[in-house]
Formats: structure tokens, sequence, C-alpha cells
């Protein structure tokens, strides 16, 4: 409706304006002022998420508010303008607004699908910043589930380091299995624990995407094959890895969708800052050298 | 199958209690690239600010014109030389140190000694508002129509007193076609000076004191020159710019350098654009000689006032009887056929000049060929009416032939028809339509008319000194 009421007083202006549409001219000035409060108001949302318990409305609200009015912007400007790139900062002034309306518009679409995205690829989904410290814990499950039916792996020096120093301590004890390693491997234990140091640990210490592991089918397909080769009492042991694998596996795509769904952010709010420097400036010498 | 992992509890025991009190990757880029978005475009604009270099923040280039200013932009952005505008000034005033820079009217007349448009306007707009700077190489006396239009589209709103129009006409002028009046020409000169539209019925006349046939003139065959044959003259024999001089076909001697001397009536910056006035000696005595005399075939009268020819005659007639003594007995010698009777040297010159006088003033084929003579009672000599040819008839406007030298001139006068003096040749709007229309070459106000009057000749001394213009040590 606002963008629809902005053109209506556009369209007139810009055919009678005897030099064309201008950033000078009185309603020229007045779309520019517009669309400078509006990148203004953009701000707020930021301000708003730093006192989120104020009441100030809800954050839904604010951010529907955030979206239409930034995009509302983009016509305000561009009339401001008259659709033209005049001066460098001008037009360092629109470019950077433009990729920011046009990365924010990017975030917005992402945030329509990928979170419904992520819950179905990656159940496990936990809190992402705390993946690293959760793969940490996975790689100590899978040495326990391991060491506790295959006696203590002298080739996971630093997983057993840090399991026995954990177990020492019962407030991280809470975190992991807090399983004891045995004393002696349990007869048939060989595949479980060839299994285990030449895919299970290497797959949890890298990035969880490479590997025969990283592939739920050829997962599926191996975990088959491990059972096959263990006596019934270590399924259990194996079923461990395997999920602690799948859940690796989720983490994995829990932390790429996470990037595509916050990168943005990236782009979009360091560029809104540098726009809004350039808008200040702009603003400023545009008006000390007009009037 | 699984002993473990299936439990919610075990995944949320899994979770650091303070997390979210600790830096992450994601959060500390969000910081650090935002201070970089702060900081880099501020470095930027501050640089160039303190490198005095404005052109990054100028929304463009200036004009071809104003070029020499380089990026000193206080030539016409400057403080405090310069007050305020009017839009600005209640501002500056509550400010301690006003900061207002927009380039006035004042900056402009520094250098543009601009006169007014119409004294009788309700308001002036600034210089500003019609030359816009700053919008690359552009022309900046190429106004646009729509300024014009302002107040030409509704011209008595806009005047406090009487509109000098001709006609009434003209007074909501959209553009070239959409209101704009037929041409008006001025027609005599002095108090008895008009402008009268072309369309104007009677048409308006040539009031010129110089009889010319352009249809008789551009008839093949002409006689030419001694020598010559027959020719056939075309508009350039007559009618040309300075710039085509060397190109004089017929002409008796080399033509005169043009000057705003010769051309008084020209406005020198506009000498260019305009035809050069048709001079006798240039394009006429090739083929209508002065000759009075044929003992003196190779010495014609000059073209000049009766008094001076008359000297002229006096002076031939006196030298060329020191060498020729004899003439004074000779009575037969008459150059009217009649004898006569010497009875001194004086009398005998003055006698010969006399009759040289009669050739050239009575003849019907020599100076009133094209001049109107006339005798005040008892006067020997007659007095040439002013020839009173118009030099600009559409002194409203100004019009530059070199720029459609590409056309016949017949395209738009109709010389090869006229056969009376009293023909105005100018053309119509309509033949200006023909070419200046919309989708066409451009129809803008600007492409023949100034706003700015011009009320003299131009100053071409203008007195200022390249160091201070580009501000040099």
């Amino acid at each position: 409706m606002l963008g629809a009421i902005a053109t209506a007083f556009y369209v007139p202006y810009a055919r009678q304006a005897p030099e064309g549409p201008r950033g000078s001219t009185a309603v020229g000035l007045g779309f520019g002022v517009a669309a400078a409060a509006l990148m203004a108001f953009e701000w707020l949302l930021n301000a708003r998420k730093r006192v989120p318990t104020w009441n100030l409305g809800k954050a839904e609200t604010w951010l529907k508010g955030h979206i239409w009015l930034g995009l509302l912007a983009v016509p305000l400007a561009l009339f401001h303008s008259g659709f033209h790139l005049r001066g460098t900062l001008a037009a360092a002034l629109m470019i950077v607004f433009v990729v920011v309306i046009l990365s924010g518009v990017f975030g917005l679409v992402l945030q329509q699908f990928l979170p419904r995205l992520m819950s179905l690829a990656a159940p496990g989904e936990t809190i992402y910043e705390q993946i690293p410290h959760v793969i940490e814990t996975l790689r100590l499950d899978a040495y326990e589930a391991v060491a506790a039916v295959c006696g203590a792996l002298a080739e996971a020096e630093g997983e057993r380091a840090e399991s026995e120093a954990i177990q020492s301590d019962p407030r991280r004890a809470r975190q992991v299995l807090g399983r004891r390693p045995a004393a002696a491997p349990a007869e048939g234990s060989a595949p479980l624990r060839r299994f285990y140091l030449e895919t299970v640990r290497p797959f949890l210490m890298g990035d969880g995407r490479h590997g025969p592991l990283a592939d739920a089918r050829q997962a599926e397909r191996l975990a088959q094959g491990l059972l096959r080769l263990l006596p019934p009492v270590l399924h259990d042991a194996a079923g461990d890895l395997i999920a602690i694998a799948a859940e690796r596996r989720d983490y994995a795509v829990q932390a790429r969708l996470h990037r595509w769904l916050h990168g943005w952010i990236l782009l979009h709010v360091p560029l809104a800052a540098a726009l809004l420097v350039l808008l200040v400036a702009h603003a400023v010498l545009a008006l000390r050298y007009t009037y | 199958m699984a002993t473990r992992l299936s439990s919610t509890k075990l995944r949320a025991k899994r979770i650091e209690l303070d997390y979210f009190a600790r830096r992450h990757p994601l959060r500390t880029w969000r910081v650090v690239l935002s201070l970089a978005g702060l900081a880099l475009p501020g470095l930027w604009v501050t640089r160039e600010l303190v490198r005095n270099d404005q052109r990054s923040v100028e929304p463009g280039p200036v004009s071809v014109a104003h070029s020499l200013f380089g990026n000193r932009c206080t030539a016409c952005h400057s403080e405090p030389a310069v007050q305020p505008t009017a839009a600005a000034a209640p501002l500056a005033r509550s400010l301690d140190h006003p900061r207002w820079l927009g380039a006035t009217d004042a900056a402009c007349r520094r250098c543009h000694d601009a006169a007014d448009h119409e004294t009788n306007q309700t308001d002036a707009p600034s210089c500003a508002s019609c030359h816009t700077e700053h919008r690359g190489q552009r022309v900046l006396r190429q106004v646009s129509t729509a300024r014009c239009v302002q107040c030409h589209g509704e011209l008595e709103a806009h005047a406090r007193s009487l509109i000098r129009v001709v006609g009434s006409d003209g007074r909501a002028v959209q553009g070239l076609a959409d209101g704009h009046p037929e041409f008006a020409v001025w027609v005599g000169r002095g108090p008895e000076a008009s402008r009268v539209r072309l369309d104007a019925t009677p048409a308006p006349a040539d009031r010129a004191q110089v009889r010319l046939n352009h249809e008789l003139h551009l008839k093949p065959g002409l006689r030419g020159p001694a020598g010559a044959g027959g020719v056939q003259l075309a508009c350039g024999d007559c009618h040309q710019g300075p710039m085509a001089l060397s190109g004089v076909r017929f002409a008796g001697t080399p033509p005169p350098v043009p000057s705003p001397g010769d051309a008084p009536d020209l406005i020198p910056a506009e000498e260019p654009s305009y035809m050069a006035p048709v001079r006798f000696v240039s394009h006429c005595a090739g083929c209508h000689p002065n000759t009075f005399d044929a003992r003196f075939a190779d010495l014609p009268a000059p073209h000049d006032r009766p008094e001076v020819i008359h000297a002229f005659l006096r002076g031939a007639y006196a030298n060329y009887l020191v060498t020729h003594a004899d003439e004074l007995v000779d009575p037969r010698r008459s150059l009217l056929g009649r004898e006569t009777t010497v009875q001194s040297a004086d009398a005998w010159v003055n006698d010969q000049v006399r009759e040289a006088e009669t050739l050239l003033f009575r003849d019907p084929k020599r100076c009133q060929e094209c001049h109107v003579l006339s005798w005040e009672p008892g006067a020997v000599l007659p007095t040439v009416a002013p020839t009173e040819l118009p030099v600009r008839w559409l002194p409203q406007s100004r019009f530059d032939h070199g720029t459609h030298r590409l056309l016949a001139c017949t395209e738009c006068h109709a010389a090869p028809a006229s056969e009376r003096t009293e023909d105005i040749l100018m053309p119509r709007r309509a033949t200006c339509q023909r070419c200046h229309h919309a989708g066409g070459a451009s129809d803008r106000c600007s492409e023949c008319h100034t706003y700015h009057g011009v009320t003299g000749p131009v100053e071409m001394n203008g007195g200022r000194v390249i160091a201070r213009l580009l501000d040099e040590p």
C-alpha cells in the first residue's frame, strides 16, 4: 500500500520534473528522507534483540516490520535517485543497499524451508554452538562402548586418557556413558575393535562428511556385515557405534544447513553497518553542498 | 540394539550449561565484520575529505566548461564569500559557523555576468535550477524545455506587468510543436522597428533600401566578370560565413578579414554561426564594377559615400592630367559624346568629374541599380538612402548555419522564386519542424533561444587570471 502511494507520487513527479527526477528536488529529497528513515528503522531490530526482556512488542512483529519496511525502502531509494547512479558515493551507497536487500531476501527465503529440512535431514539436531563439544563426547562414548567389551585400546590413547579423566570427575561423567574398560577382550570382539579403529574413530575425528560412514546406506550395509561377524553378546556395542556414527552424520548435516541458514547474516549485517555510514556521509555531504 | 543414544536426557546432559556465555565463531565474525563494515566506509570517506578530493562524493563530474576547476569545489561551493541560499539562510544564521555550501547565484556571477531574462518576471529561478551541474560532459546551456514551460506554459501567471509577446498568441507555449507561435521578424529600424509574424496579413515586407532580385541572380548564363563568360551563381557566392571566405569566386579584390568592426551588428561571439553580411567588394564588384571611364578601366570608383567618390574622382582625374596634358586641347574627348571647351586644368577636371558622377549616379545601371538615390534641391551630389539591411531577422533566437551546412540553402530559403526585395526569405516554423520534432532533431527551447538577454557586445577581455581561477599560489 505504502509502495503504491509512493509510486503514485513518483510517476507524475518524474514526468514533470524539468531535469528529470533528482534527489535534490523537494519531492526527491522527501523520498530520500523516507528511505533513510526506513533504513535507520531496520537497525532497530538489532537493538530490539539486545533488550529481549523489554516490553517492546512481539519479536515476530518486529521481524515483519524489518522485512516489509526494508523492502519498502527499495522503491523509495530508487525514486530518490531517479533510477540513476550519480557519483561514486551515491553509487556505492545504492550498490551496498541493493546487496543488503538481496542478502536479506535470500535469508528470508532460506528461513522458509531450511528449518523444516533440517528437522528431517538431521533429527539428532543439537545446539549449533555445542556441536564440536557434543562430537567430542561422541568420540568418548564410542571409545567406552568398544573398550567395555574389547579392553582398553592403546591405539586410541587420547580417548582413553580423556575417558579416564572424565570418569574421575563426577560433573563431567554425567555427560558420557561412564562405562569401565573390560579387563580382558571378549571373545570374538576383534572385528568390533578393528571396525572402531579403522572406520568409526577416523570418521568421528573428521568432518563427518567423508568416509564410509558418511553415507547412511553404506553405513547400514557395514553394520549388517559387522553384526554377522560378531557374537550376539557384542551386538549392543556394535549398535552403539552405528548409532554414534549416525548422530555424527546428523551433526554434519545440521552444521552445513546451519551455515546456510545463518551464513547470510555475515554479509547482511556488516553491509548494513557500512550502509549506515555511507548513508550518513551521503546525507550530510549532499545537503551541505546542495543547500 | 543400542543401549544409550535414544535417551533424550543423555543428549541434554551433553550440552554445556554455560555455552551461551562463550564466543562462537559465527557471532565473533559477525561482530568483527560489522565493525569492519562501519570502519572501512568511514575511513574511505574520511580519506577523501582529508585529501580534499571530493570528486568521489560529488554526484557526477562537472561540465566541460567548469572542468578547469578540477577538484577545487570551493570555486562554486565556498564559504563565507558566498551567501547561503534562501532555503538554507535561516538555518545558517542559527549556526555559529554556517556550513551550507550550495552553489549560489552569487558564485555563478563571479564569473558569469549574465543578463536578466525579463524584468517583469514574478519569480526568477536560480542559476543552478536550470543549469544542472554534476551531470557529466554536458553543455549547461542546453536547458530542459520543461524549465521554460514552467513560465511560458502559462505566461500571464508569471508576469507582473505587460507581456512582451507579439500578438495574442505565444502565451501558453509547451514546446515548438505545441503553442509556439509563428516566427516574428524585425521589420524596419529605429523607433519604427516592429516585430511581425511571418504569417501575418499582409505579409511583412523587407524594408531594406537595396534592390535585389534573387530569382534573376540565380539564373544560368549571367554575364560575369570580364572574360569569365556566362556564370551560374550559387547562394554561397554572396552569402558566406567567415569560414567560407576563401571561396569567393567572383571578387574583384581579396575579401577583407571580418572583424567586429566590419560587422557591427553582429555579436562577436556569435559571428561564426551566422552568414557574413554581403559586401560589394567581395560579392558584387566582380560582376558589377564601378567603372566610370574607359581611361580608368582598372580603377573602379570606390563603393562609398558620394562625397568620398567625388574626392576620389577629382584625385583620379587630376593625377591623370599630370601625365596626359594633351587632354586639355582635345575637345573631342567627352564621356557623353558632347564637345567641351577647356578653359583650364581645373575646369577640365571639374568637367570630367561631373561627367563621371553623372554616369555613376544618374545611370540606372550603376549605383541606382541597387541603391536608392535622391537629390536635395540644389545639391550636386545625391543622398544614398541607408540600406537598412537587417543582420538578424530573428534576434530573439540564434541559429548556427554551420551545423546546418549539409542542407541546401533553398531547403529553408525560397530564394529562387523571389523577385522582389520586399520578400522576406526567412523559413517558417513548419520548415524547422520538418527536422526538429519529437523523435527527430532536438526541439528543446534552448536549441534556438537564450534565456539571458544579450544587451551588447560580449566583453572578450574578461580580466581574470588563470592562477586565481585555479587557486594557484
